[in-house]
């Protein structure tokens, strides 16, 4: 199709660049530096969508960013990108678009029956028919979503990178219109860093789709010029395409940008995080629509959006129009349409005068304007035929294919208010300004409620200037006061005729009509909060860009009060819709988190591990042999531990050194068993308790010499354990003089588990005394292997005869494979944590599934611990009698009544006979299948433990659908004298 | 003495050896034979950095998120009691009770990477939210941040060489992450 409403001069299109691009599969040409809807436009095509409720037929109604109706889904398959204003797609050769909500097409869409039974879906429509008997809402949900709404989401993971960059900026400017660039050439040449951010594809905002001078100047030359002297200065970044959707405490704004993948890293979009020492916020303002019934029909357009389209793109919105204005900037909208070649029929003006220079220019284009005039609908077959008119002067019916609709403007308040200012209304512009400046901030321009281009320049630099000097003398922010006016203004835009034929919409995007906001307040909700909630308006991507004050002043029609009596809602991050993906940036796939290795991860994997993710660390389950699963491999080689000898990688073990004259003190408190004795060369078992008298960790901790221990924590609460020190230190305990320091990376670990590990050991230090007298269990030697520096720690959790070897972890590998050798003759293997957990259930050890923030110490056994001679963290409110309480669940151990039935985790216990039903008597902790008894065991807590000792309850584990008879046992499974530990 | 293992080398191996153009970053392993960490007491600070210029003849800088490089050493301070003591000799090691101070070994807990190139800074800005212009991040600036998520110190060590060190555990995970973020990264160890 030809560009059949192109120009054939004019706008800022590169007509060297031709482009080809499709919509709904047609194929369709346009020029470089097109938006989407510009060059669908270009080429005649007015219907572009469907609503979201009634599914009524959508053309374009703006030329940025406030786009309600025109929303694509742009791209195919995992890249489709649904909900994208087409008004902010940079046309690119080979660009794919789709409508949307539509079936089977846009033009035929059967879903168009919901405007038919539109009478019936006024609001609160779902809450009064849905909610409730007999048929649930959640039998509706899915037909009704299936009918109503925008894009889908692709399925698939999408392909393309995106990236996330930290930035810095001594003054930061949001908005590259006249505002903000007369701020940053304030700014430049005085070596301050400034960034310009705007959401467009080229700087200059409404300079752009004006045709008028600019300091003595043509636009384009005051533009050219600027942006020149910004080339000069390493100093001022201009970002395109970069909306800033978010302002965040300490002044860190969100910006999303639109990249191209072919150049620099490849990144389809960038989520830049600006922190700055200034903001100016020159954020400008939008076109506020006008309300009349049938005011979404495609040919409908805000007056602003024609003339940009006019003058950026050399197209023409229609090829006859009627502006409708309730302000002057509506006139010149339609003197630079017929500039460009549309038939202006008329300006129907709401007002009863317009300004002295549109009255000019208007008469100068020979357009004729008709005041006191009123749209009160349009007619429409698909696209808008003919306007419908009530006036003294007008004619009652118009043919038009374009209604230019321009309401005045409502300055963009978005990013203040997500700062928590409020909007202020003066009723001497008729619109919301921003209330004070935040701290750091400064508003300039037209979101001031400034109009002219000189006066959003001059008030851009006196932004430029207050912002300075703060920045260089740390003087004292100066607010600029919005412009004044000596009467108060009417609110045009809101003015809905009456008895006019058909919706008159406020929201576009939400189809929300005036009726529904008359509805609403007639039905109690006259709240500005409720009525948005109850109605939708400006609700969810489109943040009430072009509903939001029409839609306040009808409620406040309706509800008899005035607009500053009714308010305004908070707008909330992203100003406009932000990508998943960008959000998300590179934390996808293999770095949605940061892994953590062992030293020994690759001799794990080089050897047949089958991983597992615990926390962020990738630890090996298991070293299935072929044909073996997770399960058999676990048997086997906890088995073999039992019956010879296996070593296990500990380096996942939490490890803080703890050094300095008061570490013992340190410890005291911090432990609820004592430490003061404990001889250099020797470890202990520590637990340590919360604040609040719950088992926080355990660990061993050896004293290396009288002021410097070796402290280790479980695996999960290495962090914690960390920080709850540190704080103790900082806060409670300045002190002391301890020093704490993690060295989880700096030492590997590595037990040696089983009755033939004391050979190995042997083997593997020749020179070394490993005797029982020599190294007891608890005892600790420095050593040297093969050149190898270690520590030898004789600690068991498996319940075998076992040591911790602890190594500089650059010599985990050399050590790992120095006990391989060793151990060969006495048939070492590895084995993985499952096995590792397997056999310290056997002995009744435990860990996070038993110390989970709910149990005591007497719950897990070892209230016994608890020294009495000194104070420690947790000590008081141990004894609360809640938790002193005898009847407490306390820890046993259970034993399948059937061996081989397996035994749930997290099941819950009830005796034998009783009903099933609500907390039972405790609950089943960690399970495993024990090789060493032949059947499937566990740990749990129970209620009257002892006396429940040797008799029978069930485990019910409703997920499975199971109950499992279990039979009480004490938790030591395995050798409960501990002669194998201490042999 | 056995070798020490290099967690990265793998790594760093399988990156291309040129490249040219602005963009290109040259990586490579910078993990000192020796990185003990210091603290003082309050009130012993002064007697730590004499017992560190003593070992190595650099005087630490007194100010927090500063280095001094010497022949022998770099020191970096961390905090106004806390310093790094970096070294390729294995034997410095500041002479001084537990009255004055602490030492912890830290040489396998840490691994270093120097990131070369007039791009490197835009690369760590796009993991770590310092701000690296010069004016505010000199040579031998540090910062302690987190780089992707994970712990990470900075000292740049020229005016385009960065030196990152990242947890033992951590790092083969970040170079990945490096690697992924920009595609002109060469390997020039």
């Amino acid at each position: 199709m030809s560009q059949a409403f192109r120009a054939p001069e004019g706008g800022l299109i590169d007509r060297d660049k031709p482009l080809r691009f499709s919509f709904d599969g047609v194929r369709f040409d346009g020029y470089a530096g097109d938006t989407l809807a510009a060059a669908l436009l270009a080429n005649g095509v007015r219907l572009v969508g469907r609503s979201f409720k009634y599914h009524r037929p959508r053309g374009i109604y703006a030329a940025g960013i406030e786009e309600p109706s025109a929303l694509v889904t742009l791209g195919e398959g995992a890249r489709a990108t649904p909900n994208t204003p087409a008004t902010m797609v940079d046309l690119a050769d080979g660009l794919v678009a789709q409508s949307q909500n539509r079936w089977p097409s846009l033009r035929f869409d059967l879903m168009a029956v919901n405007g038919l039974l539109s009478p019936f879906f006024a609001a609160g429509f779902y809450y009064k028919t849905f909610m409730g008997p007999p048929v649930p809402w959640e039998f509706w949900e899915p037909i009704i979503r299936k009918a109503a709404g925008l894009g889908v989401a692709a399925r698939e993971p999408d392909p393309d990178r995106y990236e996330t960059l930290h930035d810095f900026a001594d003054v930061l400017i949001v908005g590259a219109g006249p505002t903000g660039l007369a701020a940053a050439k304030e700014l430049s040449g005085n070596g301050l860093r400034v960034l310009v951010t705007d959401e467009r594809a080229r700087p200059g905002g409404d300079l752009l789709s004006r045709h008028e001078s600019v300091e003595g100047q043509g636009a384009d030359a005051w533009l050219a010029e600027t942006l020149a002297a910004f080339e000069a200065d390493e100093g001022v970044q201009v970002l395109r395409r970069a909306t800033a959707f978010g302002l965040y405490d300490g002044l860190v704004a969100g910006i999303a940008e639109r990249l191209d993948p072919s150049q620099g890293t490849g990144a389809r979009e960038r989520l830049r995080i600006v922190r700055a020492r200034q903001i100016i916020l020159a954020t400008g303002a939008l076109e506020r629509p006008l309300v009349f019934p049938n005011n979404d029909r495609p040919g409908v357009m805000l007056a602003s959006a024609a003339r940009a389209y006019a003058n950026l793109y050399a197209v023409r919105a229609g090829e006859r129009a009627v502006v409708a204005a309730a302000d002057d900037s509506a006139y010149m909208a339609a003197v630079d349409m017929e500039a460009a070649g549309v038939e202006v029929v008329a300006i129907c003006d709401l007002r009863s005068d317009a300004g002295p220079e549109a009255r000019v220019v208007a008469e100068a284009a020979k357009i004729p304007v008709h005041l006191d005039c009123a749209v009160t609908g349009v007619e429409a077959r698909g696209a808008v035929q003919a306007a419908l008119i009530h006036g003294a002067t007008a004619p009652a019916r118009l043919d038009c294919d374009l209604l230019a609709a321009g309401g005045g403007w409502s300055p963009v308040v978005h990013l203040h208010s997500q700062r928590g200012v409020k909007p202020v209304w003066r009723a001497d512009l008729a619109m919301f300004v921003p209330g004070a400046d935040p701290t750091g901030i400064v508003s300039a321009g037209a979101c001031l409620g400034y109009a002219g281009t000189a006066d959003c320049i001059a008030s851009g630099r006196r932004a430029a200037e207050a912002a300075r000097a703060v920045l260089e003398g740390g003087a004292a922010p100066v607010r600029q006061d919005p412009p004044e006016q000596a009467d108060a203004q009417p609110l045009h835009s809101a003015r809905v005729p009456t008895g006019g034929r058909g919706k008159a919409f406020i929201d576009l995007q939400n189809d929300v009509t005036a009726a529904d906001v008359g509805l609403a307040a007639q039905e109690g909700y006259d709240s500005v909060e409720l009525m948005k909630r109850y109605t939708t308006l400006s609700m969810a991507t489109d943040q009430g860009k072009t509903s939001n004050v029409n839609g306040l002043a009808v409620l406040a029609e309706a509800a008899g009060r005035s607009v500053p009596e009714i308010g305004t809602t908070t707008f909330r991050p992203p100003y406009a819709p932000v990508s998943i993906g960008v959000l998300a940036g590179p934390h996808v796939g293999a770095h949605f988190r940061p892994l953590r290795r062992t030293p020994l991860h690759d001799w794990h994997a080089e050897n047949g591990a089958d991983f597992v993710e615990a926390g962020l660390w990738l630890r090996a389950r298991a070293y299935p042999e072929p044909g073996e699963d997770l399960e058999a491999a676990m048997r086997r080689e906890a088995a073999h531990v039992r019956a010879k000898v296996g070593m296990v990688d500990v380096s996942t073990l939490g490890k803080i050194d703890v050094q300095g004259p008061d570490a013992a003190e340190f410890l005291n408190r911090v432990y609820v068993n004592g430490w003061s004795k404990l001889a250099v060369g020797k470890a202990r078992y520590g637990v340590m308790l919360r604040p609040d008298g719950m088992v926080f960790d355990d660990g061993t901790t050896t004293r290396l010499a009288e002021d410097r221990f070796f402290m280790t924590t479980t695996t999960a609460q290495a962090g914690p354990v960390m920080s709850h020190l540190e704080f103790l230190l900082e806060t409670a305990w300045p002190e002391l003089r301890v020093n704490l320091v993690s060295i989880t990376d700096q030492w590997a670990g590595i037990a040696v588990a089983g009755p033939r590990s004391r050979e190995v050991l042997a083997g593997l230090l020749p020179g070394y005394d490993v005797s029982n007298d020599a190294l007891p269990f608890m005892g600790v030697i420095e050593a040297e292997a093969e050149g190898i520096p270690l520590r030898v720690h004789r600690i068991s959790f498996s319940g075998e005869l076992a040591y911790e070897l602890f190594v500089p972890s650059g010599y985990a590998r050399a050590l790992w494979e120095a006990l391989r050798m060793a151990g060969a003759p006495h048939g070492i293997i590895p084995y993985g944590t499952e096995a590792m957990g397997a056999l310290r259930i056997e002995k009744g050890h435990v860990t996070g599934a038993e110390l989970d923030g709910r149990t005591t110490l007497a719950d897990v056994g070892l209230a016994g611990m608890a020294s009495s001679k000194k104070p420690f963290v947790g000590q008081v409110l141990a004894q609360r009698p809640a938790l002193a309480d005898p009847a407490r669940p306390r820890l046993v151990g259970l034993r399948a009544v059937a061996p081989q039935q397996r035994i749930r985790a997290g099941a819950i216990l009830f005796d034998e006979g009783q009903e099933a039903k609500g907390h039972g008597l405790g609950h089943v902790s960690s399970v495993t299948f024990s090789p060493a008894l032949g059947g499937h065991i566990a740990l749990g807590f129970l209620a009257d433990a002892e006396q429940r000792k040797g008799k029978r309850v069930v485990a019910h584990s409703p997920v499975h659908g199971e109950a499992t008879p279990l039979e009480v046992v004490d938790p030591i499974f395995v050798d409960p004298e501990g002669a194998r530990v201490r042999g | 003495m056995v070798e020490r293992r290099s967690e990265i080398h793998a790594v760093l191996a399988g990156l291309p050896r040129k490249a040219e153009g602005p963009d290109a970053i040259t990586l490579r392993e910078h993990t000192p034979t020796l990185l003990t960490e210091v603290s003082a007491w309050p009130g012993t600070e002064g007697a730590v950095a004499a017992a560190l210029e003593q070992v190595c003849g650099l005087r630490p800088e007194a100010q927090a998120s500063r280095a001094v490089q010497g022949e022998r050493a770099t020191i970096l301070t961390l905090t106004p009691r806390r310093w790094w003591l970096i070294s390729g000799d294995p034997g410095l090691s500041p002479d001084f009770g537990t009255d004055t101070g602490t030492s912890v070994a830290l040489s396998h807990a840490r691994v270093g990477l120097r990131l070369s190139g007039q791009a490197a800074s835009a690369l760590l800005s796009r993991g770590m939210a310092v701000d690296l212009l010069p004016r505010a991040f000199p040579v031998d600036a540090v910062a302690q941040s987190g780089f992707a998520e994970v712990p990470a110190v900075l000292h740049r060590a020229g005016d385009q060489d960065y030196d990152l060190y990242l947890p033992r555990t951590f790092a083969r995970h970040v170079l990945e992450w490096l690697i992924e973020a920009w595609p002109a990264l060469v390997d020039g160890s």
